[in-house]
């Protein structure tokens, strides 16, 4: 969407339909949005809007304005008159006019917003739902998504999820269940950079994956690639999340307050400096350690034992903005989060003769996200911008167990002696990874029909995981055993990036991305140097139809450390290393979009993309992967994945409905797990998801969604052999890594909003959640069961089949949301 | 009524969390198993078996219907004694192969893929050197210096052995005199009695032909020349026994890459728990046999000298 700031009144000599629409605009306040495609500059010959006008004002008025309560009436009439026998249609939407073209068969291409400074008085779905389709886009797989959407759509426990969403969409595989794992094209899922405010995270989970970080009270938008990646994006392989927050409003307060099943949220925006200083300011707060703290005090009481169970999060989005002038901007974008477990174990002996005892358990997982970024934004020419950016995030984790025992007993020798024994041991790991970096980002515009960009960045990147294993014995107070076998594993790298795209209309058929990027980074003395083209192409076939065709390639630098496929704490970030070179992905795409009649939107997409340096995890190491020689308890492979996928989509006002299907075949091959390609875990060959959102009136809407995909993968035994005679012990044997289909997935949400305006004029929203709603209990985990069939003096086969762990049921949920 | 729906909703949510269902097995078909470790200058065995699939396991034949091989060493044709072949198991001897030699075999039957796999069996360990001594910590530390061929990628084992006079005396008056003869080296578990220094992942102990085979790539370490330093002391040590004219052997091997990957794949599959579940990477199911299972795989030995171990008589 491009946005045209008007030009002042009276600056079109003659009278042109823009300038006629410019009286209405200063007359009676009402803005335009219409399709760029329409010619407004075209010369108009009709009764002048001033003379409309004139002639509705209240005679004892001399300021020009018409009577009170006439403004739609003669808006209506100026429209009519305006824009008779031009083949614009327009729509009236409380101060926006909507003008489309009568032919409704031709394509928008993008959308003006005609307008001296948008006060968003607007309703924000209005905007959604003109935003142009990826056809309007030069990049493949692409999809850009208003902070609006989120708030309509999917919301686990009634707390709209940016991830959810897009877990929804065409080539995303979305792991275990609730989690929040994007599998994006064959990806691994550690794979995707996560931008917030252009800052990258590396974690983006609360609640071990149940909800996202990304707080969508303050998303502005989301811009999702999958593939056609611009060269101004880099570092992670499979796909970019660019998630940016909103600034506050710089002419009044409001902001809004919901309170859910498991969670609070509070948002406020605002002006500091009315016009030049902004605020937003977004807050999230599990509150379900409200409630189990008060049941462990009873729990304890009752068994006379420590019990106690502790779960919260939150997450703080912070936005300052304070422009200098139009043209001159600085922001300060702030977002901290954290989640923190707590399970404490223990009683209090009674003395039992001679001795008593005391003793705790403790166990804490915790992890959060400290992201902050200084933005100063600066047009110093027309077609010129700048963008410097300095930032700084970390991602920190723990998890640990302490266990505390206190003895006091009596000492043998001397019965009135009192002997106090400590005994404290504790173990566990915690990670912590950290970013400093500086951006430039320069943009320029020759014309209009060319986009120059081009930037650079330097970032210092600073890995330090440790496990610690500490035991400590004292007796009366002193020292008998001590021992610390803690150890950690600091790294560090230092990485420069440069990257030139530009984009430009060769012709009136033909639209390029092309771009390089190149990335270099620097680890114990090593050095690796990335060189990644990026091209996008769009031939317009036509009004309505077009086609795209991409290819880039994109490296990774940081490698998520995992023992496990569960999102947990003990796993930690660590940078390429001598031993370990960065990843790779090289990927092309193409696609058909096409634009038919009656807003109806379909796409359909195909890619082939490679990976290499792929990293698995093998071994013994449960949740914790080794600190020290962590290289050695890896393996590297490839990967390869290819696909399509389709989007069918149609919108009005009040509906719509969406439609995706992904067909799609993704692959490993690690020589060390098994010398052939394999199925990866999460090759879902079908995936399709059906979403429908209706807006019943001004107080009630509904959406509902349904998921299905194939089933994931899993590794099991599938061959065998009598080891000795018939009725002796089984061998068994794998066919292939992931060779058994566990059940498919799916599962319907529905959802309702009821909305209300309050005495005080104020907007309340209920919304009423289910999650699963025919209560498919989907598999969490699977495996395999076998046994042995008995006679009375024999065991004459095997019974072998799957077996699935769902724990999510149906899950209802509502919360209440105050706008104001 | 509204109770009652809501009895039904929550019966609903909180039934059927652990359920049951069929395996798709349909393109599981029988093949063979190869399973062969050759080790340089001596007899080879080589034993192939028809696998079934688990699914149809109470009523298929596991009989081999007409099978065929080639085994070929360094692209000729090498002819085989069939005598110790039973009715489900085709076992194969021949000759010894030396060091460098390329073993190709293929393998079919009548209900059976055609199966091929092929190891080169490496050459001997590098020169290497012994040494008895005391760590910083003062544990009993067994050195095998050597040096690394780095133009090669190189996968190597090792084996630790102890003999010697153990006497115990816990809870006797006169002292219990064990003669140990080839004591196995314990893994670290239990015992303590063997790791590898320092701080690695490894160490990666197998059972091998009965005994407990520490292994390693030569990527491991940093540079070209190692010590490999195996910390141990008597499974048996309790503070008070002593061990008298003890003594101690190392057998060290060179691996071809296949047997280093089965052994590695092995000893992942013992130790993790997730992976059957699903939650962590397949580790357990390599094999070099191209539609089929198993491995066929080289290694070569050398035994040291029995070291004599005065550390215990300190």
């Amino acid at each position: 969407m491009v946005f045209f700031a008007m030009a002042p009144a009276g600056a079109q000599p003659g009278r042109t339909l823009k300038s006629e629409m410019e009286v209405i605009h200063q007359s009676l306040d009402v803005n335009f949005v219409y399709d760029s495609a329409i010619d407004i500059d075209v010369p108009y010959s009709g009764r002048p809007m001033e003379d409309i006008l004139k002639s509705r004002r209240s005679p004892s008025d001399s300021s020009g304005s018409v009577m009170p309560g006439q403004d739609r009436a003669s808006l209506e009439l100026c429209l009519k008159t305006l824009f008779a026998g031009t083949g614009i249609e327009y729509e009236i939407m409380k101060k926006y006019v909507v003008l489309t073209q009568a032919d409704k068969r031709k394509k928008p291409r993008d959308y003006t917003i005609f307008i001296e400074e948008q006060h968003d008085t607007i309703s924000e779905s209005i905007i959604t739902a003109l935003t142009p389709r990826e056809i309007n886009r030069t990049q493949t797989g692409m999809q850009k998504i208003d902070g609006s959407v989120f708030k309509r759509s999917f919301s686990i426990l009634s707390s709209p999820d940016v991830i959810k969403t897009l877990q929804q969409l065409p080539g995303v595989a979305s792991g275990t269940e609730l989690m929040s794992g994007m599998y994006v094209r064959g990806g691994d899922g550690s794979d995707n950079l996560y931008l917030m405010d252009g800052v990258p995270m590396y974690q983006v989970s609360h609640l071990l994956g149940l909800f996202s970080s990304f707080n969508s009270d303050v998303v502005e938008s989301v811009d999702f690639y999958k593939s056609g990646f611009p060269a101004r994006y880099g570092g992670r392989m499979s796909s970019v999340v660019d998630v940016k927050t909103r600034e506050g409003d710089f002419k009044e307060y409001h902001g809004l307050f919901s309170i859910g099943l498991l969670d609070g949220r509070f948002q406020l925006e605002g002006p500091i400096w009315k016009d030049k200083t902004s605020f937003n300011i977004g807050l999230r707060r599990s509150w379900l350690d409200v409630l189990t703290e008060p049941v462990c005090l009873i729990i304890s009481s009752l068994n006379e034992t420590k019990f106690r169970v502790k779960y919260a999060f939150w997450d703080l989005n912070a936005n300052l903005t304070h422009k200098f002038s139009n043209d001159n901007k600085l922001s300060l974008n702030v977002y901290g989060g954290r989640d923190a477990a707590k399970l404490i174990g223990g009683a209090d002996n009674e003395p039992d003769g001679t001795y008593h005892t005391d003793y705790m358990t403790k166990w804490g997982i915790e992890w959060g996200n400290l992201v902050t970024s200084l933005d100063w934004d600066y047009k110093f020419a027309p077609g010129h911008e700048t963008s410097l950016k300095a930032y700084c995030t970390m991602y920190d984790s723990f998890f640990g167990m302490t266990d505390e025992v206190r003895t006091i007993s009596e000492d043998e020798n001397d019965p009135a002696q009192v002997r106090e024994e400590d005994y404290h041991a504790s173990t566990g790991n915690e990670s912590r990874t950290s970013d400093l970096g500086l951006k430039a980002d320069f943009s320029y515009r020759p014309a209009e029909n060319h986009h120059l960009r081009y930037g650079a960045a330097l970032k210092y990147q600073f890995y330090n995981p440790v496990s610690f294993s500490v035991k400590n014995e004292t007796l009366d107070g002193e020292t008998i055993f001590d021992q610390d076998k803690s150890q950690s594993a600091p790294r560090q790298s230092f990485g420069s990036d440069l990257y030139i795209e530009d984009e430009m209309s060769l012709t009136d058929w033909l639209t390029a991305n092309v771009g390089l990027r190149y990335a270099a980074t620097a680890t114990e003395g090593k050095w690796y140097h990335s060189i990644e083209p990026r091209a996008a192409l769009r031939f317009q076939c036509g009004d309505y139809t077009d086609l795209k065709l991409s290819y880039s390639e994109m490296s990774q630098n940081s490698h998520l450390i995992s023992s496990t496929y569960i999102q947990l704490p003990t796993n930690f970030w660590m940078p390429s290393t001598p031993k370990i070179a960065p990843s790779r992905s090289r990927q092309v795409a193409g696609g058909v979009y096409v634009n038919f009649p009656h807003n109806i939107n379909f796409s359909v997409e195909g890619y082939y993309k490679t990976m290499s340096n792929l990293l698995e995890f093998r071994g013994r190491w449960g949740i914790y992967p080794p600190i020290t020689r962590w290289e050695e308890a890896l393996v590297i492979g490839e990967g390869r994945s290819w696909g399509a996928e389709t989007s069918l989509i149609w919108a009005d006002e009040k509906t719509s409905v969406e439609a995706y299907y992904t067909l799609s075949w993704s692959q490993r091959l690690f020589p060390d797990f098994y010398p052939d390609w394999y199925k990866d875990r999460n090759d879902n060959r079908h995936k399709l998801t059906l979403t429908a959102t209706r807006r019943f009136g001004k107080r009630f809407e509904m959406y509902a969604s349904w998921n299905y995909h194939s089933g994931g993968w899993m590794t099991c035994e599938s061959y065998g052999i009598w080891d000795g005679e018939l009725g002796g012990d089984v061998e068994v044997f794998y066919s292939a890594p992931n060779n058994m289909k566990v059940p498919a997935y799916h599962r319907l949400d529905i959802g309702f909003n009821f909305h209300k305006t309050t005495r005080r004029g104020n907007e309340s929203i209920w919304n009423l959640s289910l999650y699963n709603a025919y209560c498919r209990m989907n598999p969490l985990a699977s495996q395999v069961e076998k046994y042995y069939d008995f006679t009375e003096d024999n065991i004459i086969g095997l019974t072998y089949h799957g077996v699935g762990y769902g724990i999510i049921p149906i899950i209802p949920s509502f919360s209440y949301t105050l706008k104001f | 009524m509204k109770n009652k729906y809501i009895l039904i909703l929550l019966m609903l949510a909180l039934t059927g969390c652990r359920y049951p269902f069929e395996l798709d097995t349909k393109d599981v078909k029988p093949m063979a198993a190869v399973r062969s470790y050759i080790c340089a200058d001596s007899l080879v065995t080589i034993d192939i078996d028809k696998l079934v699939p688990l699914s149809q396991f109470a009523t298929a034949d596991t009989t081999l219907v007409n099978p065929h091989y080639s085994l070929k060493c360094n692209g000729v044709e090498v002819g085989c004694d069939e005598s110790m072949t039973g009715e489900r198991r085709l076992s194969l001897r021949t000759d010894a192969f030396k060091s460098g030699d390329r073993i190709e075999l293929v393998f079919e039957s009548d209900d059976t893929e055609m199966a091929m796999a092929s190891t080169v069996i490496p050459d001997r360990f590098p020169e290497y050197g012994l040494e008895l001594c005391r760590s910083a910590d003062a544990q009993r530390v067994l050195k095998i210096r050597y040096k690394d061929d780095p133009d090669t990628d190189d996968w190597y084992a090792a084996v630790v052995k102890w003999n010697g006079l153990h006497e115990r005396y816990v809870g006797l008056e006169k002292p219990e005199i064990v003669e140990v003869t080839g004591q196995r080296i314990y893994p670290p578990t239990g015992y303590n009695d063997l790791q590898l220094e320092p701080e690695a992942y490894s160490p990666i102990i197998m059972s091998f032909k009965g005994d407990f085979m520490y292994i390693w790539k030569d990527s491991d370490e940093e540079d070209d020349e190692y010590d490999l330093c195996f910390n141990y002391r008597s499974q048996w040590g309790g503070s008070t026994d002593t061990v008298k004219d003890a003594e101690v052997q190392c057998t060290l091997f060179k691996l071809s890459e296949e047997m280093y990957r089965y052994l590695f794949s092995e000893f992942d599959s013992w130790n993790n728990p997730f992976s059957e579940a699903g939650l962590s990477s397949p580790a357990f199911t390599y094999t070099n046999v191209k539609n089929g299972a198993g491995c066929l795989c080289g290694y070569s030995v050398v035994h040291s000298e029995w070291v004599k171990d005065d550390l215990f008589e300190e």
